[in-house]
């Protein structure tokens, strides 16, 4: 019973839960664009097909409501699964937070990260760099 | 109360994840190391313990040329464990490529083993696919190997050579020449080299076995140095020898002095060599016979034409010799090899022409008639030679005078026996005369359109470049026979006639795309086809299996159709 109520939930959490607005333009373009925005950072996601770890950041943590309306208020948000030229990636998933000039901000946040520890990331990225 | 349950859940699972930025780069994560055994190819990969690899993602293929071979399948992989619902490998992985297996996927040439593999950490990352190669050079060693592969006459004789050591290439070509001695290929010989005993002792004078040993000698000796020619100009050119021997104008003057030769036969008149150089023979060999250079000249001649007569039927082993000194372009070691393979060739003739002198009945008048049987022997030896370059019913006819002509002949003696004989040969010609009537098609078969029961005969479609037949091997879906072929070859219409017409073949070859070369022209394409496949003329078939030259079938010569059916039922 508790197992069917979870999974329910889980379910239902799902089909309601809020949603990143991942840039539909290239990362040049993106970054680009940030001095028209009013968020100041681009928040950009490597990943991977078949990568685990990755399914697990957009299946656990991107859907919930409360990461990606913080995302989607502090951050231009941009993922893409080709290699990335100018910043280096060697596994997945990477996520580096870029300011307008393309610049890195802070260490970038490689492999997966549950909950609680990615909002305090992007906290504390925020915090750092956005004034 | 819903985002606390999925917190904790989540809490849960992250506890899975090691938290932190201290991921390993990846030649920390995985350490691979690829070596060369004995007899494989080994690849370790050693995963740090946070680390796992998947299942699904390990590939291993072989490239070679220009195509690749996926081979995971042929391999053999410890068993996956599973995390995550996935199946993943964690710890050391050795993964074995037997050496055996990549010669027979790249035909033994020089390969790259590529290891494909893609994994992540426990922490929650993943890395990107990774390969790993290694350079696989085809080892020449391996033939030891007992697996070892399987190659057709000719490849087994350009490996010996390739081999190197010069004492053993020659006791080798002396050994292959002893072994085809034993073939059919040298019996055209043996009643050659008799007749020339016998017209040599027609003069009245004894036949001793010295004498014809003598003859021997010089008959082999001169064939020996025709092959030794042939060795040397495929050294020294890479030619493209066989389609030469078979150039209209060779086949016209050479059957022009069989003719020359059947009418010395018939007692017009005797080949000798000069009188000065007969002395000097004479007197250097056998002094108590004044007159034992008589003919010398005619018995050399007959020995190095006996040579370039047989030459079709000893290709195989020819070709591989000259395939590999047409190769290295030694000339000295490629003579060499063929003058000791035609002297292991010779040496039983050496004993029947002993034989022939010491045993040969007393010389009389029926030695003339002998001698008149060998002239018509070599004027059909003539006819063999123009049919290759001649329309087929002129063959015909050429045949059905010769039996018709000897036929009236022997009639016109009178005597019972050669009545009878005269019968036959008249009947035989008869037959030929009929074949030119009814236009057949086959020299050994006359009567094909007399009697019905018409043989099927195999569709073929022609092949002109090399990049035709690339692009039909490369669309090919098909297994594929290739066959060479020219208007001249008499072999590849025995093939056409006697293996491809055969039932059993035909029914076997019913799912092969079917291609043939006419190298009737030996254009330049055709010389690049022939090259290709290392050929020296037709007949050659090469196969083809799922777009791979099958190189152990390769058939060249003839083959009936249960040697043929024998040789590729070994793929097929």
């Amino acid at each position: 019973m508790f197992k069917l109520f979870l999974v329910s939930t889980l379910f239902i959490s799902s089909i309601y839960a809020g949603s990143i607005n991942w840039s539909k333009e290239n990362l040049d373009d993106t970054i680009e664009k940030l001095s028209d925005k009013k968020q100041k950072i681009v928040m950009a996601y490597f990943w991977l097909e078949g990568c685990n770890a990755c399914e697990y950041m957009s299946d656990r943590v991107f859907n919930d409501d409360e990461v990606s309306e913080y995302i989607n208020k502090n951050f231009i948000s941009f993922k893409t699964n080709k290699i990335p030229m100018d910043y280096p990636v060697f596994a997945y998933p990477t996520i580096y937070f870029i300011d307008e000039d393309g610049n890195e901000l802070g260490d970038p946040i490689m492999g997966a990260k549950n909950l609680d520890e990615f909002m305090f990331t992007i906290e504390e990225i925020k915090e750092k760099f956005s004034n | 109360m819903i985002y606390k349950r999925l917190l904790i859940i989540l809490l849960l699972l992250s506890s899975m994840l090691n938290a932190g930025n201290s991921f390993l780069m990846p030649d920390q994560a995985f350490k691979t190391n690829i070596e060369t055994t004995k007899e494989n190819v080994e690849f370790t990969l050693t995963l740090d313990e946070s680390i796992y690899i998947y299942d699904e993602q390990l590939e291993i293929s072989i490239a070679y040329g220009k195509e690749s071979t996926e081979i995971t399948d042929k391999l053999v992989f410890p068993i996956p464990e599973i995390y995550h619902e996935t199946n993943v490998h964690f710890g050391t992985l050795t993964i074995k490529v037997p050496k055996i297996l990549i010669q027979q996927i790249t035909n033994n040439s020089d390969a790259v083993v590529e290891f494909n593999f893609q994994g992540c950490s426990k922490a929650g990352l993943c890395y990107q696919p990774m390969t790993k190669t290694i350079e696989y050079k085809s080892e020449k060693i391996a033939v030891a190997q007992p697996a070892k592969e399987k190659k057709s006459e000719s490849g087994t004789i350009a490996d010996t050579l390739a081999s190197g050591d010069v004492a053993l290439i020659l006791i080798t070509f002396f050994g292959f020449g002893l072994l085809l001695a034993l073939t059919p290929c040298v019996f055209p010989m043996i009643p050659i080299l008799s007749s020339i005993i016998v017209s040599h002792s027609g003069g009245g004078k004894d036949m001793t076995a010295k004498r014809g040993l003598y003859l021997s000698i010089i008959y082999v000796l001169a064939m020996s140095v025709a092959y030794t020619i042939a060795g040397v100009i495929a050294g020294l050119f890479g030619a493209n020898l066989q389609a030469a021997l078979q150039n209209p104008i060779v086949l016209v003057i050479f059957s022009g002095v069989f003719v020359a030769l059947a009418f010395s036969m018939f007692g017009y008149y005797e080949l000798s060599l000069p009188s000065t150089w007969q002395t000097k023979i004479d007197k250097l060999t056998l002094k108590e016979d004044e007159e034992s250079g008589h003919g010398v000249l005619g018995v050399a001649i007959m020995g190095f034409l006996s040579a370039l007569i047989v030459g079709p039927c000893v290709a195989p082993p020819l070709a591989g010799a000259l395939v590999y000194i047409g190769g290295t372009g030694d000339a000295l070691l490629g003579g060499a090899a063929l003058f000791v393979m035609s002297i292991g060739m010779g040496l039983p003739l050496l004993l029947v022409g002993a034989g022939a002198g010491k045993y040969m009945p007393k010389p009389g008048g029926w030695m003339d008639n002998v001698s008149k049987v060998f002239g018509v022997v070599m004027l059909g030896v003539a006819i063999w030679m123009l049919e290759r370059i001649i329309p087929i019913g002129f063959t015909f006819i050429l045949w059905s005078l010769l039996f018709f002509g000897s036929g009236l002949y022997l009639f016109r003696l009178g005597n019972y026996i050669s009545k009878v004989i005269a019968s036959l040969l008249l009947i035989i010609g008869i037959i030929f005369g009929i074949g030119v009537a009814t236009k057949a098609t086959n020299i050994l078969d006359p009567l094909e359109n007399v009697f019905g029961d018409k043989k099927t005969h195999l569709e073929f479609k022609r092949v002109h470049t090399v990049k035709e037949l690339d692009d039909i091997i490369s669309n090919s879906t098909k297994p594929i026979m290739l066959d060479f072929y020219a208007d001249w070859c008499i072999s590849c219409k025995e093939l056409e006639h006697n293996t491809f017409s055969n039932k059993e073949v035909q029914n076997k070859l019913k799912d092969f795309i079917l291609l043939q070369v006419d190298t009737t022209a030996n254009s330049d394409d055709d010389k690049a086809l022939l090259k290709r496949f290392n050929l020296f003329g037709p007949p050659g078939i090469i196969f083809w299996k799922n777009k791979k030259e099958l190189k152990n079938i390769t058939i060249i010569g003839y083959k009936d159709p249960k040697e043929f059916l024998n040789i590729i039922g070994k793929e097929f």
